[in-house]
């Protein structure tokens, strides 16, 4: 087990030190290394390192959870510790939200202006306009998620490279209450690991920075005092219930199922809280596109479920996570959005998945 | 000389610079005097003053509002409600008054206000067309004399002569 844990570091390392190669040809420091040549220039070399990369990661998370050595859950903590801070440290390589949520924050802790009301392109001469994507948009998120962003942008002094890991760290606090509470919640660390160690995960929350993992971790706070028998505590677990949802709006499917389906068990509750957001993950690419951060969303509640080495949920969840992250191959191939790329992206996406579920079928009858 | 033709008007289309303009546009108008939500509006519009802080966002929510009631007082002349128009040209008038000290906050707050400053230029030319063509349509003086109630005499032009003034004076 110790042997695996190191070697997801090394990789981790390895992935950090790829992630450089991603800086944005306008962004104010660490331009033109060996590494932004290489993946700016030589795309396929690009794409094969990332799909290894990605490979080993999901290799040894597979071969980390079906480990049959368990140490304690104080133990984990410090290797994920170790590994968490290999993928703080690297650059937000596969997506320029977390620019978005930095010049958000500047427009209204800053300029003092309205996010919802003004845009960043308004601000003239500001120099994140010169890398920020969407900069041409109103504020993306809820009221919740603007009113927290005060923290990471004020500890950041104003310095973009301070605010990339300011905001990073803001984000990993709520994935470290997640992980804390699946394991209050399931009392399995199997459960954590399988949540905490999933590359999808760790590389959205780590790397890009994503604010879903601060959506689901009040959501999941919400519902793990909504269990409590104190009427002021489960009132408490409706305010974060419904502070998850000023958030980002997606865990709203989740809400009815605590008005509706109160005297459910713990379990039932979560699969369905996972269905519904599994249910939401399908429908987004009526809005835009299936991002694979989003997959945070059910992969919460499937944690939450028993582990057991036949969990077909917890299979598919893993192969459609892997298949999510293959997502990006093409764009490092290719530069390119449009093309054959969506259709590259949905096949990469759902095969692994499809294959899984052939693979489960048989494996049944047999 | 054929060819000299072709080429003088190939060289016309395609080498010579055209500025493309993107006008200023009134917005179509909303919720009019009357109507059983037209107060419910104006409240909602009252609380759109305060959501909108920041001088950016401040002066975008006056050049709307100035916008949108110069828009309901020019529907109300057209329909010859008189007071009604007179009372929305004020509330127009109003905020374009105010345009100025969001401004010069925004400058003393450091921020580069230059594209509100055209867009607000802007904004007053066509303002002051429409104005313009208002005063050539309407009567000079009317005497508003409603029922069982004294009667007012309006001052059409002068009082649109007021605006045009004040939006050349922004």
């Amino acid at each position: 087990m110790i042997a695996l844990l190191i070697w997801y570091g090394i990789v981790g390392i390895l992935f950090s030190i790829f992630s450089f190669g991603f800086v944005d040809p306008n962004f104010p420091i660490l331009q033109n290394t060996w590494l932004t040549h290489i993946v700016y220039q030589k795309l396929y070399i690009a794409a094969l390192v990332y799909t290894f990369l990605i490979f080993l990661l999901f290799f040894l998370y597979a071969r980390i959870l079906f480990e049959k050595t368990a140490f304690s859950f104080r133990k984990y903590a410090l290797f994920l510790f170790c590994i968490g801070l290999i993928f703080f440290l690297s650059y937000p390589a596969l997506s320029h939200d977390i620019f978005n949520y930095i010049l958000t924050a500047k427009v209204a802790y800053f300029y003092r202006e309205n996010p919802y009301v003004v845009m960043p392109t308004e601000l003239l001469f500001e120099p994140m306009l010169q890398f920020t994507r969407a900069a041409n948009k109103l504020a993306l998120y809820g009221p919740i998620w603007i009113l927290g962003t005060w923290i990471p942008h004020v500890l950041s002094f104003g310095n973009v490279l301070v605010s990339i890991y300011t905001f990073k760290l803001f984000v990993i606090s709520a994935y470290v209450m997640v992980g804390i509470l699946i394991y209050r919640m399931t009392k399995n660390v199997r459960n954590v690991l399988f949540f905490v160690l999933n590359p999808l995960v760790i590389i959205e929350t780590f790397v890009s920075g994503h604010n879903d993992t601060f959506m689901m971790a009040l959501v999941l706070y919400g519902i793990y005092l909504w269990r409590n028998s104190q009427l002021a505590v489960r009132i408490m677990g409706w305010g974060f219930m419904i502070a998850s949802v000023l958030v980002k709006g997606a865990t709203i499917v989740v809400l009815p199922l605590f008005v509706f389906f109160r005297h459910l068990s713990d379990e039932k509750r979560a699969l369905l809280a996972g269905m519904c957001m599994f249910g939401v993950f399908l429908l987004t690419p009526l809005r835009e596109e299936m991002y694979p951060w989003y997959a945070i969303w059910f992969l919460v509640f499937v944690s939450l479920l028993p582990m057991g080495k036949r969990s077909f949920l917890q299979g598919a969840a893993y192969m459609l996570s892997f298949g999510l992250m293959l997502r990006y191959v093409p764009w490092i191939a290719t530069r390119e959005y449009g093309g054959t790329g969506p259709l590259i992206r949905t096949l990469v996406t759902w095969i692994p998945p499809m294959m899984y579920t052939v693979w489960y079928t048989f494996s049944l009858k047999r | 000389m054929k060819y000299a033709v072709f080429i003088f008007f190939f060289s016309v289309i395609f080498f010579i610079p055209l500025s493309v303009h993107a006008e200023y546009v009134l917005p179509y108008p909303s919720v009019m005097p009357g109507n059983k939500i037209y107060k419910v509006s104006r409240v909602v519009d009252e609380l759109k003053r305060y959501w909108s802080f920041g001088s950016i966002a401040k002066a975008k929510y006056i050049m709307n509002m100035a916008d949108k009631y110069l828009v309901e007082a020019k529907t109300l002349f057209e329909y010859k409600q008189y007071l009604l128009a007179f009372d929305a040209l004020n509330r127009s008038d109003n905020e374009v008054i105010k345009l100025p000290s969001f401004i010069g906050a925004g400058i003393s707050e450091k921020k580069n206000m230059s594209l509100i400053v055209s867009s607000i230029k802007e904004q007053m030319s066509v303002h002051e067309k429409l104005l313009e063509t208002l005063k050539n349509e309407l009567p000079s003086v009317f005497t508003w004399t409603p029922e069982n109630e004294i009667s007012t005499v309006l001052f059409i032009h002068d009082r649109l002569m007021e605006s045009i003034k004040l939006r050349q004076e922004i």
